[in-house]
Order: C-alpha cells, then structure tokens, then sequence
C-alpha cells in the first residue's frame, strides 16, 4: 500500500486507510445520522459506501470551480463562492470533505474558503482534509477521492496526465490559514498525504 | 398553471408493479446503477410500454399521470406519476419537482427529486437539485450538484411513507423499512386532481402504433416523430399546454 514518495505516481489509485476519516465515519456504524458535505464530485463509490447508513450527503462538485474562483479578491469571490456552495446544500453539515482541493487554491483561495465553509458550520462541525505533502506529483486537475471499504481511494487521472509538483502545504501553513478552524489531529499517511481533521 | 393529466395504461397494475419491484429489487442496493435498470424499450424491467414527450415539446405546468414516462422534451413546473416510473431522456430537460416511484435521469434535471422507491442518476445526467428516495443510485462521470436523503427515517418522513412503511414492515417480516414505500408523495401534492385517470390514455399516450414499439425506440427515432407522438396529448383535448413546442 505504501509508495515511495520520491515516485511520480506517489498518490496512486491504491486504496489507503484514513484513520481520523474512519473515526468520524464511526458515527455511522453505530447507527447515528451524519449529514456529510463533500466537496468534491458525485461518485458512485460514495454514495453506495454512505446509503448503508443514516446519512445525508451533499455533493458540491466544486474541485474545478474552487481552484478558478481564487484568483479574484474576497469581496468579489463572495458572491461566487455562495454560488458554489450555497448555505442550502451545506444545511447542517456535520462534516465536510475537503479532498484533494487545498493544494490546488492558493494562500487566498484557502483563506476564503475557509472563512465561507465557518459561516456556515455550526458548532461542532467537521472538516476532513487530505493535502498532497509527502508526495513529488499530483494529478494536474483535482480528481477527488472515493470512500471504499479499506478507506479512501484516489479517483484516477487521465491515463496521459503528466501531473504536476504539489504546493505542500505543512500543518502549521494550514493552520494559519485557516483560523477559525481548530486543528484537532493530522496524520501522515504512508502514502504521503496528510490527513487533517479540523472542527469549529 | 396547465396542468397535463396522463391515463393510465391497462399496464400499470399493482401486480405488475409488484413483480417489477421484485425485479428491481435484486439489485437494489445502492452503488453504481445497477443494471436491471433500462430505458423503456430496452430490455429490462422497464420494457412496459411508457408515454413519451419528444424532444420537440415544451411543457411548462403540472405534469400528472398514471403510467410510465419518459420525457426527452423540456418539462418545466412539476412532474407527478405518483406510482410510476419517470426517465428523464438523454434529450429530455427538466425544470421541476419530480414526484414519481421510481425516477431515472440520463439527460438534465433542475429540480428536486422524490422517488418512493428509487431514483437512479446516470453517467450522462446532469443534476442540480436534492434527491430523497429509499434507494439511489449514481454513476460516475453524472454530474450532479445537490444532496442524497440516505437516511430511511427522514426519507419516509420527505414522502409522507412512514405509517405505510411501518405498517408493511409489520405485515411482511423482513421487510425493511427503506423498501417499503410504495406510495408517492404527489397524493398529498396533488390533493383532488389525482383523478385523473380517465384523462386521456388515448391522448396521453403514445398511439397504439407506437405503442406497439418500445418507447426506447420511439426516444431514438427523431425528433419529428417524437413530437409527432407526444405531440398528440399536448395539442389536443382537454390538456391545456401553456407552453409551446420549441420546434
């Protein structure tokens, strides 16, 4: 399952375990409702993974809107960025997805949407972030993940995509940027993603 | 607001649907669009004869009916088939509320979607809108922008099923509650109208020619003979069509 992370395919289409993700995927298994915000877009893999149980799952399909929304300043980006992600599809979120999005906006496009996703977060909300950190490439494009039984499996990229270096962000760069987000644990996973779970 | 009321087809008997819903529910889970699930027309369970909308109309109202459908004209308002099913077509685009058993979309959808028993997204859908139905279904490459009621309880609470799901959970053991819902929402949306069954099965249906045919095939003849067929009940009758056909 591990790669090494000098290797351009470091973030294959192998499965991985994400620990703080199964943590709060526990709530399920003991048969409480989640309502789930994924940022990322609709995969079948997701939606039979969640249906076994009481979920509600948002899909904001934002990873190609997200990277081209942070070029503008936040005063302009507001009304997009609500387009994107209306309070209507967050509802009451009690944990967001954020994979495979952060290391393809930049330092203001991270600030912004952090602040949009707290304004709508209610006390105690979730957010799960995967960032590309130990890895040489990534796809070009985000492509998302998809839940499977082991944990999380990258969606592939086309077969022709060169890929590209990831921004690594570290833990204490993430934190700064997103403050009003509490950082309750991270973990480097084998295959060199950083597993982050903030909450309000 | 035009509202169009579709007759019911000697088709639709709660016998038939009843082994269709055994049918369906072989594969019922969830995850990728299982495929016991066609098109009208092609083979499958839903290779009853279904009403078309062609391409070429516009239906802008409620939009009620005791058969199947399948639009791959423009829809917009609200769409109830109450104990039917409904497929949005590849051509088919949708601006409404669907109320319907069993929902499939392979063309555009803006609007929510409430399947009593299943609602399915194809690779070619694109979808903005909620979807709450006891079992659905996506396939990758769909493009779909919205929320999926999952949870049994606040499915049956959205489509107004939870007594019927409780009560027949009870009758038939091993039922489970999310496979119980065979009622739609559009009876208490739709109020009086829903008498509508002497409508006009010869209007709202496709001819018996075409009938004949399977409506998967009547969907990919073409544009002309699409509205020529599902042109019938929206010029004629007693429907009203506040819209008009776009070509």
């Amino acid at each position: 399952m591990s790669r090494d992370s000098t290797s351009p395919a470091a973030v294959g289409h192998e499965a991985f375990a994400a620990p703080l993700l199964a943590g709060c995927l526990g709530r399920l298994e003991a048969g409480e409702r989640l309502e789930v915000l994924d940022l990322g877009p609709p995969r079948a893999a997701n939606v039979a993974h969640l249906s076994r149980y009481r979920c509600r799952l948002g899909i904001a399909d934002a990873l190609a809107e997200l990277p081209a929304l942070a070029g503008g300043d936040a005063a302009s980006a507001a009304p997009e960025i609500e387009a994107i992600l209306p309070a209507s599809l967050f509802a009451g979120a009690q944990l967001v997805l954020c994979w495979d999005v952060l290391e393809y906006l930049p330092e203001q496009g991270i600030r912004m949407l952090g602040n949009h996703l707290r304004d709508l977060a209610r006390p105690g909300t979730e957010l799960h972030a995967l960032v590309a950190y130990g890895t040489s490439r990534v796809a070009t494009h985000p492509t998302g993940y998809e839940l499977v039984a082991e944990g999380v499996r990258p969606a592939p990229a086309g077969a022709d995509d060169p890929g590209r270096t990831p921004r690594r962000i570290s833990s204490g760069e993430l934190q700064r940027l997103l403050p009003d987000w509490q950082l309750e644990r991270s973990v480097l996973l084998r295959n060199g993603l950083q597993e982050y779970l903030f909450h309000t | 607001m035009a509202m169009f009321d579709m007759g019911r087809r000697g088709s639709g008997s709660e016998h038939e649907r009843e082994l269709e819903d055994e049918a369906l529910s072989d594969n019922a889970g969830v995850g990728p669009v299982a495929p016991d699930w066609e098109a009208p027309g092609k083979a499958g369970v839903r290779s009853r004869e279904a009403a078309v909308i062609g391409p070429s109309i516009h239906i802008d109202g409620t939009l009620k009916g005791e058969e199947d459908l399948l639009i791959e004209g423009r829809v917009t308002g609200t769409v109830q088939l109450r104990e039917h099913s409904l497929t949005v077509g590849s051509k088919g685009q949708v601006e409404a509320n669907v109320y319907a058993h069993t929902i499939m979309v392979e063309g555009q959808v803006d609007g929510d979607l409430y399947g009593s028993e299943r609602v399915g997204v194809r690779s070619s859908a694109r979808v903005r809108g909620n979807i709450t139905a006891p079992r659905v279904s996506l396939e990758d490459g769909a493009r779909f922008k919205g929320a999926i009621e999952m949870d049994p309880e606040a499915v049956e609470a959205a489509l107004g099923t939870r007594g019927k799901a409780d009560a027949k959970a009870g009758a038939e053991p091993g039922t489970g509650a999310g496979r119980a819902s065979t009622a739609g929402p559009g009876a208490s949306a739709t109020g009086a109208e829903a008498s509508s069954g002497q409508a006009s099965s010869s209007q709202g249906s496709p001819s018996p020619s075409a009938g004949g045919q399977s409506a998967g095939k009547t969907a990919a003849g073409g544009a002309q003979k699409g509205a020529k067929e599902s042109g019938e009940p929206a010029s004629g009758g007693k429907e009203r069509n506040a819209g008009s056909g776009s070509s």
